[in-house]
């Protein structure tokens, strides 16, 4: 069978990541179109898509969920698409979730490595929390799927849409109210945890956030990233979301983790787990994160944190 | 106010992820014998619902698609303070996926019997995740999802959600009925006393096949297979590093790092 994949334009430009995704699924004989959101000209040419759906409906809003299921269902009848293929972002998993509804068909989230099989589509997920990873067959068509958090996409190739056809997309629009009161902008650490070689993790461990200092002293030391818990970006703030690891926030592969004060519930573990050396500084001496680490260190951050610090900086300073 | 003051909560009987043991040879792990408990974000859900019912009345109906087992999970909700439960039954072993839970929960949604202002859900549930099945019955029902919700004011006609995006929160209202779907931040779900756990007992639970509703039976059936589900071994060394006091841990700390190469910055 060779699929129609259509492809949703993420969010803030880049498209290369998914389209090479959908260009793979689709394979020599299949096609590729994308669905543009927003209302800007789109300049940058996704190599390999035959067709750009832009929507052209006055109130319409690339940030509602709803709307963009709703304009993903246009595209689907439009394109006769047998995939649907979207980032990981919130809002297009609200936005493959109501389109599947709409078109009776599964929304697979989360997936990696989509791939044609003989009697469906097969994707591999995680599962039970990222304890688990499971292969996934899905038989009908079409089928909506969103990818997973992975590497950061390679970067766009800019240009015109040339030889691309653009098709006017007439969406039909809810009419129930929705409005948007206030966006307020997240503050954003900086940190690409996916490409840090070294993480210092911190958890519910740290009583206070101006504690953060100890983390970030070791960090320093180390000429590592700082990591954390989900409690401590989303729930105290301590650090922003872009700091924060697990199933739900990062997945990194460092040369060392080093968690301290994480009680190591599987949401987190799934995060770090691809991490060569793990360290971890727990008082508990039966927390679950000395499961998954080769060193253990059973005390309390706060004397062992600066003890390891001076003695690391006193070490390096004496090598180098 | 909103019409009924009915607030829904779904809530799943899903697999315990911290229970769960794969085969230590194969690593391949078998779903439906798997230990079940509640999703941990159903209780943020059930507490949430119980918070509105406590400030603006009504009634909070607990509701699960699942087997007989999956009573287990209302019962939770019961306890927590939900005034009445409704399964959707399936026959056992059939393991809903998120589509077929979808196209049931909105089924009985739609019956004319049942109004509602609000249904509220896990953001995901902690076994599959999908994250769609809130929206989904949004969906189908042709009103707003307003997902990730880490605070909910319900005021006159009108309700007002923050909710957490990836770069920005955002404000938003809305009217009724609609969907919201929460996760951990948005409250501390209370833990069940003695006296509520009693009390929930005398609750009812009603329970209505899945194939009595009016949705056909290729929407509730899977349309996922799951071909194989195993856990990823990962070796460790699990080496407890030795010491009488935080400097001498952290001397040998020191010294491993270096073995291991680190030490150098
Ligand atoms: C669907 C779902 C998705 C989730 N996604 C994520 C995710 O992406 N990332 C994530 O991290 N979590 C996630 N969670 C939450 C996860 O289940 C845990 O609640 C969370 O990871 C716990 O964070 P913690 O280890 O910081 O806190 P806690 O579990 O409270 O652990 C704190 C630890 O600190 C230790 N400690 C306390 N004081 C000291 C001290 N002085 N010195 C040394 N140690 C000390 C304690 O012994 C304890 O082990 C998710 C949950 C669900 C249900
Ligand atoms: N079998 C079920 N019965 C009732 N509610 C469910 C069921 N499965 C999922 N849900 C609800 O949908 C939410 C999201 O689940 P999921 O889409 O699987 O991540 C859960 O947190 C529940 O609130």
């Amino acid at each position: 069978m060779s699929e129609r994949v259509l492809v949703l334009s993420p969010r803030g430009g880049d498209a290369t990541g998914l389209t090479a995704a959908g260009r793979e699924l689709a394979g020599a004989a299949g096609s590729v179109a994308a669905l543009i959101l927003g209302t800007e000209t789109p300049t940058v040419r996704p190599p390999g898509v035959s067709r750009v759906y832009a929507v052209t409906v006055p109130g319409f809003d690339a940030d509602r969920g709803d709307h963009v299921g709703a304009a993903v269902v246009a595209a689907v009848r439009g394109f006769d698409a047998s995939i649907v293929l979207a980032g990981p972002t919130k809002l297009d998993g609200e936005a493959l979730a109501r389109a599947g509804a709409a078109l009776d068909a599964p929304t697979v989230t989360g997936v990696r490595s989509p791939r044609p099989a003989a009697d469906g589509v097969e994707v591999t997920r995680d599962i039970l929390s990222g304890n688990a990873t499971a292969t996934e067959l899905i038989p009908g068509r079409p089928v909506l799927l969103t990818l997973t958090r992975g590497p950061p996409p390679s970067p766009p190739s800019e240009g015109p849409f040339v030889g691309t056809e653009v098709v006017p997309l007439h969406v039909e629009l809810p009419s129930y109210p929705f409005r948007r009161l206030s966006v307020t902008p997240k503050s954003a650490g900086g940190a690409n945890l996916e490409a840090a070689d070294r993480i210092v993790s911190v958890g519910r461990g740290l009583q206070k956030k101006e504690d953060l200092s100890l983390v970030n002293g070791l960090a320093a030391v180390l000429g590592a990233a700082v990591g954390c818990t989900r409690p401590l970006a989303a729930e105290s703030g301590w650090l922003s979301d872009d700091h924060w690891v697990g199933l739900t926030g990062h997945r990194v592969h460092p040369t060392l983790y080093i968690a301290i004060g994480i009680s190591g519930a599987v949401q987190h573990l799934v995060g770090m787990r691809d991490s060569k050396l793990v360290v971890a500084i727990n008082k508990d001496a039966n927390a679950p994160i000395f499961q998954q680490a080769d060193f253990q260190v059973v005390g309390d951050l706060y004397a062992i944190v600066p003890e390891l610090t001076r003695r690391l900086a006193a070490a390096t300073t004496a090598s180098s | 106010m909103p019409t009924s003051s009915r607030w829904i909560v779904a809530v799943k009987h899903g697999i315990d992820v911290n229970l769960t043991r794969a085969d230590p040879a194969t690593g391949r792990i078998e779903l439906a014998r798997a230990p079940r408990k509640t999703s941990d974000f159903d209780k943020n859900a059930v507490e949430e619902a119980v918070r509105l019912r406590e400030k603006h009345g009504g009634t909070v109906t607990a509701l699960a698609v699942g087997p007989a087992t999956a009573r287990e999970a209302i019962r939770d909700a019961l306890s927590m303070g939900a005034d009445e439960g409704v399964l959707l039954t399936i026959p056992d072993g059939n393991l809903a996926d998120s589509r077929a839970t979808a196209a049931s929960l909105a089924a009985y949604l739609r019956t004319p019997e049942v109004t509602f202002d609000l249904a509220l859900f896990g953001e995901g549930s902690t076994d599959h995740f999908s994250q769609t099945v809130g929206p989904r019955v949004a969906a189908e029902l042709g009103i707003p999802s307003l997902c990730h919700v880490r605070q909910l004011e319900v005021d006159g006609d009108h309700l007002r959600a923050s909710r957490d995006l990836e770069t920005t929160v955002e404000q938003i209202e809305t009217g009724f009925p609609a969907v919201v779907t929460v996760g951990q931040e948005i409250n501390t779900p209370r833990l069940p006393t003695f006296l509520t756990s009693l009390k929930a007992s005398k609750k009812e639970i009603r329970e209505i096949p899945v194939s009595s509703l009016n949705v056909a039976p290729s929407a509730w059936s899977r349309s996922v297979t799951v071909r194989e589900a195993s856990v990823p071994i990962i070796p460790r060394r699990k080496l407890r590093v030795s010491g009488s006091d935080a400097a001498s841990i952290s001397q040998e700390l020191v010294s491993i790092l270096q073995r291991e190469g680190i030490g150098r910055v």
